[in-house]
């Protein structure tokens, strides 16, 4: 082997020996970058570094991630989830498989308004999760749906992954989220179609909801219900989609404008007071900081690997396998989907967007479709064992009865009903790239 | 130990203050963007200001609240193997990490800016793209700042890793 293909080798060797010690990622990520810089370049690696936390912090984009945090954060403690739940828990509840298929529904719903997957699952994991499991929903089946559901947050825009993605790939975040919209309800609709189908073949898995414990509510007290619960919503979405769909707005603009709405949502559902507040905006702090520090992190990193080299490495290595242009693809999404077992999503958006973006380009993939498989691809990271956020964050709130192995048994269908969504858009790119292409022009 | 005990608990409360402070810079931004906004689409005034508005309120936020992150410990981390180690082994790779990658990054980051900031301080620095000019030096000055927090909070964390290798026992101050 050449020195050319030893450093980056022996810095990527470095990334994964580090990070699996679990050391944070982004210190990690940066002092590697420090000392495989101080050897190609010398002192000359000081002013690399702080030219790249410096191109972070004067960046534009990313203040998208604080405004989508403190909405989400918001509708999380308005309790939005759970007016979803009870409108659609009234609608759908006499199907079998009713009430998961009213999880999935508000998952949907509240992926449209928030793009943080933690606090989708929280919120459904204490709602809805306790409320199948006393109707003697089997335990795999309530988590799965919690889960599958929860993660679409992450694809369906507004998302954090995508406003992160964006500006790494060099790719609009606008485009991307229209390109996100589609899949997203594909996936929602697989989920839905799973639910229907298992429980019409086990209806012990799922069963519906007895007579006697239907609610006896009037058209009237449903009509109202219907309109406090889901017209705001429809309104969020519209406040921050809409914008954007509209030309109205730029991500970042209509994200402002979404937490403003979130806040007005909470002060209508009288939720809203000091320490409520205090609680959001420290909230947002912490998650925003958290993100953003491995951005910063994964930008030294990147500049020194693609500077050693790395880059070219790592593009030779997939574009040199003996396979069509297709197999390579699916090759990448392997790869991805291997990372996602083991790796936080953030860390994969920020390390193989800037190595596979070029690579797709170079395959002559449009590279919105692409950086849409690649997120598509990301929702399994979050319920892939054994490193999968979400399982984290359910586990945390799910009723001690559901064992881990549920939960593991839970997601295995879910996860093969992502990987076919994937294959369709892989098979039906205009699933991606219909709205964005009539939206801003074919590119 | 008392002296230990007294820096750790000073810059915990600092980290968590500064960045109890700083997180109302959301609001802040929040506010100012929908202003910018509606002046701009209903109006057809858009604000000077806003472009460099963004960016200084969003990243400013953020960089003040990574110490208290460091101090929550709630940076994102590959834990599968981590949790796995007893205490005492979890202290030594936080001990021999930090001294290996978090500290020699703060002091490269900290020695260059000794020198650039100072310097940009001088020239009385503008942006380059904002439409306003607006001055981009205390952006800069924004870096060793959080250096200098992180490191502040990164000495809290290795002395509480030390001193529980050294007496077996976690260092508490509350």
């Amino acid at each position: 082997m050449e020195i050319g293909t030893i450093l980056p080798a022996l810095m990527f060797v470095g990334l994964v020996l580090g990070a699996f010690t679990g050391y944070p990622i982004a210190f990690v990520l940066g002092g590697l970058a420090l000392w495989f810089g101080f050897f190609l370049w010398g002192p000359q690696v000081l002013p690399a570094l702080f030219f790249c936390t410096f191109k972070v912090i004067k960046g534009y984009v990313y203040a998208a991630v604080p405004l989508f945090v403190f909405m989400a954060v918001t509708l999380e403690k308005a309790g939005l989830a759970d007016r979803l739940f009870h409108v659609t828990h009234l609608l759908f509840g006499r199907v079998r498989g009713g009430l998961g298929i009213a999880t999935i529904a508000v998952c949907t719903m509240f992926a449209a308004t928030t793009g943080i997957v933690g606090a989708t699952v929280v919120s459904m994991g204490l709602l809805a999760l306790p409320s199948m499991l006393k109707r003697g929903y089997s335990r795999s089946l309530a988590t799965g749906v919690v889960l599958a559901g929860g993660t679409l947050g992450l694809l369906i825009p507004p998302s954090i992954a995508i406003v992160i993605y964006g500006p790494m790939a060099n790719i609009s975040v606008a485009k991307l989220f229209f390109a996100a919209f589609l899949p997203g309800l594909l996936l929602s609709g697989l989920y839905t179609a799973y639910v229907l189908i298992i429980c019409l073949l086990r209806p012990e898995l799922g069963p519906a909801m007895p007579a006697k414990d239907r609610e006896n509510v009037s058209v009237g007290k449903k009509l109202s219900m219907t309109l406090t619960g889901l017209v705001p919503v429809l309104c969020l979405i519209m406040a921050v989609l809409g914008l954007i769909f509209l030309g109205v707005a730029t991500p970042t603009e209509a994200a402002a404008t979404g937490a403003l709405a979130a806040t007005i949502l909470a002060i209508a559902y009288r939720k809203f007071n000091w320490p409520m507040l205090k609680g959001t905006t420290y909230e947002t702090i912490r998650i925003t900081s958290m993100v953003m520090i491995v951005v910063i992190g994964a930008s030294m990193f990147t500049s020194v690997f693609m500077s050693l080299g790395g880059g070219a490495m790592v593009s030779g290595l997939i574009l040199g396998l003996p396979f069509s242009n297709l197999g390579i693809l699916l090759v990448m999404m392997f790869i991805i989907f291997i990372l996602g077992m083991f790796i936080d999503y953030f860390a994969i958006i920020l390390i193989i967007g800037p190595l596979f973006t070029p690579i797709a380009a170079e395959l002559g993939f449009d590279l919105i479709w692409f950086s849409l498989l690649v997120i598509m691809n990301l929702q399994m990271a979050n319920i892939t064992p054994p490193f999968a956020y979400a399982i984290f964050y359910l586990r945390g709130v799910a009723p001690p009865e559901v064992t881990m192995g549920d939960i593991y048994r839970g997601v295995i269908p879910f996860v093969i009903l992502q990987w076919i969504g994937l294959i369709i858009v892989i098979i039906f790119p205009q699933i991606a790239l219909w709205i964005p292409n009539h939206m801003f022009g074919v590119s | 130990m008392k002296a230990l005990r007294g820096y750790v608990k000073c810059i915990d409360i600092f980290s968590e203050r500064v960045a109890h402070c700083f997180a109302w810079l959301a609001v802040i931004l929040m506010v100012g963007m929908v202003y910018s906004t509606i002046m701009r689409y209903v109006f057809n005034m858009p604000p000077m200001w806003t472009y460099d508005f963004v960016y200084y309120c969003a990243n400013v936020m953020f960089m003040m609240g990574t110490a208290y992150v460091m101090r929550m410990k709630g940076n994102v981390s590959i834990d599968i193997f981590y949790r796995k180690f007893s205490p005492k082994g979890q202290a030594i790779i936080d001990i021999v990490f930090s001294m290996l990658f978090l500290f020699p990054l703060l002091a490269a980051l900290l020695y260059f800016s000794s020198i650039h900031v100072p310097f940009s301080w001088g020239l009385r620095e503008r942006a380059v793209e904002s439409v306003m000019r607006v001055p981009i030096y205390p952006l800069k000055a924004v870096i060793p700042l959080t250096c200098v927090m992180l490191a502040l909070q990164g000495i809290a964390e290795l002395i509480r890793k030390v001193v529980f290798l050294a007496t077996g026992s976690e260092l508490q101050w509350k």
